[in-house]
């Protein structure tokens, strides 16, 4: 499975939300994204962890190959992916792993990546400073390359406005769909929280997907540090042994506020520490989610 | 434990350079770009650098470094356990080995052979013996001491000497150590034998002169031989019939007294004509081949009235044989040799030959002898002539026993503070290595390069 460092350092969006899936779906795990669906829609070659179960005998008897039948979803489903593009989620832990934002990124491509592949649309929200950048949800290739093009573009910047990209992400969904929103959610927890509800409300499938890095976690300094923020420019100089305790637990509390905050909205939650491979987090998300919404959904693999 | 240098220990208040450098020291803190500082904003912040002390190990370690070195300058020192060094007796036996101890304390026996006999016996009983020789002993007490300085146990120097009169003085007595044990033990000289001549008397039997010196007179007393022969510098060979001349010569000689002889193992003979075995001495005679030949011959050769005398004098007989490597030192007015020089060696002893080919009992002849004798003279310190000794009562007043070496005067054996400064040392290298130990890294806030993968 590839590493964070590998997927971090393919420079290629596309290529690497590809072998972000690819990874995924190769294993001896049973690919969670198998839908079903009465409308065929056409063959392709049968790869391992395919459910035999769509195997078609008939073809593999007349030609000797193995083909795998996929059916047509008979309603879309459209998801919206909100992402956090603040400054905050340019932090890393250095070395050859990822920001949290390029890790963010790769997650949102690899969702896009396979969402599109099952036939459902899906669309990016996000702003740049000040500025909205948003991609509507639709499905096609042609799609999927615009919107991983634009996420390969994404810098890190200004501030996180759950108000303005997770309500609007959520309005630009014109029926009942999916948002995923990937943040480390640190900055206005309230409004966030009180955003995703709404979506929620709208009867929206919401998902929350909290990206954080190590260091941000265990707080691994020593010495005096002169640490800088990285939305609002503050300085403060602290001991790193003195605050480092302090720090774990006011982590940890926040962390844990979001999980239990997540389950009581109803919200599907997941921490993704970017020392995990990517495709390892996706796997798990899709898992979550699979079980989830198992019997509700009518999804198409 | 002593400390040999406790106000060293008042540089014990330099700790508190160390703890000053961590309270003023202003470290410029690490820029750590952060994603939010909400999680740290309840933990204080550090309110002034001059009043905490930040990485205490370190401090800890300079802190025991500066100490160690303190305790290095006073210099500690563990002397070994009493019980294993009682009992312990380190002796320096010094001998007095000055000019003045080759004189004479019994017939061919110096005070120096009686001084390192004495010397030898009395190694018997300690545990630990070094045997000093020096010309004086001054000198030689602060060598036995330096020595002694590195031995355990009881100290003692036994010193043995003519102890002449000056050769010690209570400044040299209050220079060693009350408990180093000094016993002096004076070699009594037998007569003060300063230089001999031998000769024959009237009756034909070979005398022998001895010039002796005290502190108001020097006198030649003269002795038969026959009697145990004593050693003689210098001899005189003639014929019988020549006795008589041979001693109007030898009191000539004596009318302008030589200086005393200091080498007794210089063997010097003066044959005149008619001498026994005068053939075999001549054939005998080898080229001179000792630097102290060469010095008398030359200073016999430089004597100014020989000189005169041997050209005005009447001419000699020449050689009975022909001689071999003799040197010639005066001819006569007819330029036959007149006084010749070579070397003998009988028995594995070496003497120096004077052949005269004139007979005794003129003026050349009293000359030669004289010039011989002076030229045979060693150039004694005028030190060394002193007859007078220091009393033996003195000595006994000056001599005292052996206690047991205070707490701090041991020798190698003991332990002293000087791994201390191993302890410095590595210290020294802890604090470095502290110092430079790994800090981890800021975490980047740009993302890293990334390869292009076509």
């Amino acid at each position: 499975m590839l590493t964070p460092a590998v997927v971090a350092a393919i420079e290629d969006l596309e290529l690497a939300a590809r072998l972000v899936v690819e990874g995924m779906r190769t294993g001896n795990h049973k690919s969670p994204l198998h839908g079903f669906t009465a409308e065929f829609s056409e063959h392709r070659p049968y790869r391992a962890g395919d459910d035999l179960k769509y195997l078609d005998w008939k073809v593999l008897a007349r030609t000797d190959r193995l083909y795998t039948r996929q059916f047509r979803e008979t309603t879309n489903m459209a998801v919206m992916i909100v992402l956090d593009t603040s400054a905050s989620m340019g932090f890393g832990p250095g070395g050859q792993e990822p920001t949290k934002l390029r890790y963010a990124a790769l997650v949102a491509a690899a969702l896009s990546w396979l969402i599109v592949e099952q036939g459902d649309a899906v669309g990016v929200m996000m702003t740049a400073g000040d500025n909205w950048r948003y991609l509507p949800a639709r499905s096609g290739r042609q799609h999927l390359r615009a919107l991983l093009s634009e996420l390969a573009r994404v810098e890190p910047a200004g501030a996180w406005q759950p108000e303005r990209v997770i309500a609007r992400g959520a309005e630009l969904l014109s029926r009942r769909g999916v948002v995923i929103a990937i943040s480390d959610f640190y900055d206005a927890e309230v409004e966030t929280r009180r955003e995703l509800r709404r979506a929620m409300r709208q009867g929206h499938d919401v998902t929350m997907l909290q990206v954080v890095s190590r260091p941000e976690m265990t707080f691994p300094y020593d010495g005096d540090l002169d640490l800088e923020d990285l939305e609002s420019g503050d300085h403060r100089i602290v001991s790193a042994e003195s605050v480092a305790r302090a720090y774990r637990a006011s982590m940890g509390d926040f962390l844990e506020r979001c999980r239990s905050g997540a389950r009581t909205d109803g919200l599907d939650y997941a921490l993704l520490p970017t020392d995990i491979a990517p495709a390892m987090a996706l796997r798990q998300v899709l898992v979550r989610r699979s079980g989830h919404s198992a019997g509700t959904r009518e999804t198409s693999a | 434990m002593i400390w040999r240098n406790p106000l060293a220990w008042l540089g014990i208040a330099t700790v508190a350079i160390p703890i000053l450098v961590h309270l003023i020291g202003r470290r410029k803190p690490r820029l750590l770009p952060f994603p939010t500082l909400r999680f740290v904003n309840i933990a204080p912040t550090l309110p002034s650098r001059r009043h905490r002390l930040t990485d205490l190990p370190l401090l800890a370690v300079r802190v025991a470094m500066v100490a160690a070195a303190v305790a290095a300058l006073a210099q500690p020192w563990w002397p070994r356990p009493a019980a294993r060094t009682s009992g312990v007796i380190a002796r320096a036996l010094v001998v007095d080995s000055s000019v003045s101890m080759t004189r004479l304390v019994g017939p061919g026996r110096t005070a120096l052979d009686e001084g390192r006999d004495r010397a030898a016996a009395a190694a018997a009983g300690a545990s630990v013996t070094r045997l000093v020789e020096a010309g004086a002993l001054q000198t030689a007490l602060p060598a036995a001491l330096g020595w002694l300085a590195t031995q355990p146990g009881t100290h003692e120097i036994v010193a043995f000497s003519d102890f002449q009169r000056g050769a010690l003085d209570d400044a040299d007595i209050a220079a060693v150590p009350a408990h180093v044990g000094l016993t002096l033990t004076p070699i009594p000289i037998q007569a003060a034998t300063i230089g001999s001549a031998a000769g024959r008397d009237a009756a034909g039997k070979q005398v022998l002169g001895r010039v002796t010196l005290t502190a108001d007179a020097t006198a030649v007393n003269w002795q038969t031989l026959g009697e145990p022969e004593a050693p003689s510098s210098i001899s005189i060979l003639s014929a019988p019939a020549d006795a008589a001349r041979v001693d109007a010569t030898i009191a000539a000689a004596k009318a302008d007294a030589p200086p005393p002889a200091a080498f007794e193992d210089r063997q010097i003979q003066i044959a005149f004509p008619g001498a026994a075995n005068e053939i075999g001495l001549w054939q005998s005679a080898k080229a001179i081949d000792a630097r102290w030949m060469f010095d008398v011959v030359a200073a016999v050769r430089a004597d100014a009235t020989l000189a005169r005398l041997a050209g005005a004098g009447p001419a000699g007989a020449g050689p009975p044989t022909a001689p071999g490597s003799v040197s010639v030192i005066f001819e006569d007015a007819s330029g036959k040799p007149r006084l010749v020089a070579g070397a003998a060696h009988r028995a594995g002893n070496v003497t120096l030959m004077f052949f005269s080919l004139t007979t005794p009992g003129d003026l050349f002849s009293a000359a030669l002898v004289r010039a011989v004798a002076r030229a045979s003279a060693a150039s004694v310190p005028a030190g060394e002539q002193e007859s007078e000794t220091i009393a033996s009562d003195q000595l006994l007043r000056w001599s005292r026993p052996a206690s047991p070496a205070p707490i701090g005067s041991g020798g190698a054996a003991d332990s002293d503070g000087r791994w201390v400064w191993v302890i410095v040392l590595l210290l020294l290298l802890v604090e470095t290595w502290m110092r430079r130990r790994t800090i981890p890294a800021a975490p980047a806030t740009t993302e890293v390069p990334r390869a292009r993968v076509a």
